[in-house]
């Protein structure tokens, strides 16, 4: 059976959300910051697109290009809601649906089409429902191929609101025009190699040389590379229900400003170990290696211990932290914070402690982790962040938690 | 210019086939008619779920919210055409 898979893309998807929300905001450009006061756009309406604004452009620049560009701070819990009707939707036409990052899914209809016609059926209905649904200032580009690469391709060369299908007779013409930055896989350092050995476009790859390709980019890429070359991937589709358990658990945050006291930076390690830990306890899941990634300007320190026991107590993984804090003897202010927690295992593939404080303890953050399930994050949280404005969960662009939450679900729909 | 407001409100709403639609509200003692409800979404506040509406009325947004547990309707920002938060 010919395998069909459609890629579904909202186009500058915070954005347009931000412009289905407010209709003053419709036709101007319009860029999203993560909060009041942040200085650089993380998406761009197609109205600021169309005079440079890109996402990653800061505010002081993005001023000259565009003075006057509406800046509106984000809104996560809106794009995730959407995300999840967004998939819900996908659901509709296939069993096969996955949730590639917040605003794209990819979606296996080789059996299913025929239930609804064909994949063009298919993706008219999506658009449809989405508009439907959603709001109509939401478009979608849709592309349509005989595998993830190539349907991924198609629906990056018509934007916004396109509908492109791949087929054996346009499969050189689509190569041919991709820029390299449209295909999946190629990252810009990959792109920056092939250019230096004068391959400007995938279709090039073809009549390289099987030795040179090797020689340039190992036994993997060069085989890759030249998949990609003819439009080959075998990729499957990954449902979120078939996502492996994640081997990490993080949780990262840039200040406003640079910050140097030594309290307020535990503080915010604090705040984060607490959302991170709470995760893994939810989701009945333990580590023994903690990581910290402080950063600042030009400074950047990454450090982690790794330990014989488990543990997803917040205090305990704090501690560790602080001390890996203050073993580097940090000096000037600090930008960026990141934890993480690693080398997970599932809680009842664990011993349990036989030591009653452990056992206390596993008790308090017990009622904790309902009290906060029940009421609400940091509804109660640890005293040693009275003093600090609390840092709350935001999602995840790329769903890097998304099998944890899916998990977390799962428990709390069990318990 | 968004403005917090997070005021309780009294709104006239029609439930009809599981959905709720806001109709009119009444803010400072205006009665404010609604013309379009531009989004609806929802958000939990632990087991909460929280209704919010972006609603356009008289050429300014104004975003209701339905906290479902209580029944109660709250207006949590006012937005003018005249312009958006900038920073």
């Amino acid at each position: 059976m010919q395998t069909t898979i459609l890629h579904i893309d909202f186009n500058s998807y915070f954005a347009s959300v931000e412009q289905q929300k407010n209709p003053f905001l419709r036709g101007k450009p319009v860029g999203v910051i993560k909060a009041e006061g942040r200085t650089v756009i993380i998406a761009a309406s197609y109205e600021a697109k169309r005079r440079g604004v890109k996402t990653g452009t800061s505010v002081s620049e993005v001023k000259q290009l565009c003075p006057e560009i509406l800046l509106v701070p984000a809104d996560f819990d809106s794009y995730d809601y959407i995300t999840h009707k967004f998939y819900e939707i996908c659901n509709r036409y296939s069993d096969l649906v996955e949730l590639f990052s917040l605003d794209e899914v990819f979606l296996d209809v080789s059996r299913t089409a025929l239930l609804f016609g064909d994949a063009g059926k298919i993706a008219f209905l999506l658009k449809k429902d989405i508009r439907e649904e959603l709001g109509e200032w939401l478009p979608v580009s849709i592309g349509i191929a005989k595998n993830k690469l190539l349907a991924k391709l198609a629906s990056d060369l018509e934007k916004p609101n396109g509908l492109v299908e791949i087929t054996g007779e346009n499969l050189d013409d689509c190569l041919g025009r991709a820029e390299f930055e449209q295909i999946c896989g190629i990252g810009r350092r990959l792109e920056q190699r092939l250019r230096d050995m004068g391959i400007t476009q995938l279709l090039q790859i073809r009549s390289v040389p099987e030795r040179l390709l090797a020689a340039g980019f190992g036994p993997y890429w060069s085989k890759q590379l030249r998949n990609m070359s003819w439009g080959e991937d075998s990729s499957p589709i990954v449902p979120s229900y078939e996502l492996p358990l994640p081997k990490t658990v993080s949780r990262t945050h840039t200040l406003f400003k640079d910050v140097f006291e030594t309290v307020k930076i535990l503080a915010v390690i604090r705040n984060l170990v607490e959302e991170a830990a709470e995760k893994l306890r939810l989701a009945k899941m333990s580590g023994r290696q903690f990581g910290l990634m402080v950063r600042s300007g030009e400074n950047s320190e990454v450090r982690f211990i790794t330990r014989k026991y488990f543990s997803n107590d917040s205090l305990n993984i704090f501690q560790e932290l602080k001390r890996l804090f203050l073993s580097l003897k940090w000096r000037g202010g600090v930008r960026f914070l990141g934890v993480w927690i690693g080398l997970l295992a599932e809680e009842n593939s664990l011993s349990q402690s036989l030591l009653p404080e452990v056992n206390r303890r596993i008790a308090v953050l017990s009622v904790q982790d309902k009290i906060n399930l029940r009421f609400g994050h940091y509804t109660l949280f640890p005293a040693s962040l009275l003093q600090a404005s609390i840092i709350h969960p935001e999602v995840n662009g790329y769903l890097g938690d998304e099998r944890i939450k899916q998990r977390i679900n799962e428990i709390s729909a069990i318990f | 210019m968004s403005v917090l407001i997070h005021e309780p409100v009294a709104v006239v709403a029609v439930f009809k086939n599981g959905r709720v639609k806001p109709v009119v509200f009444r803010w400072k003692d205006k009665k404010i008619s609604i013309e379009n409800i531009s989004f609806a979404w929802k958000t939990m506040q632990g087991k909460e779920k929280l209704l919010h509406f972006t609603v356009t009325a008289a050429k300014t947004l104004y975003e209701l919210m339905f906290d479902i547990s209580s029944m109660t309707w709250s207006l949590e920002r006012v937005e003018t055409s005249a312009g958006v938060f900038t920073t």
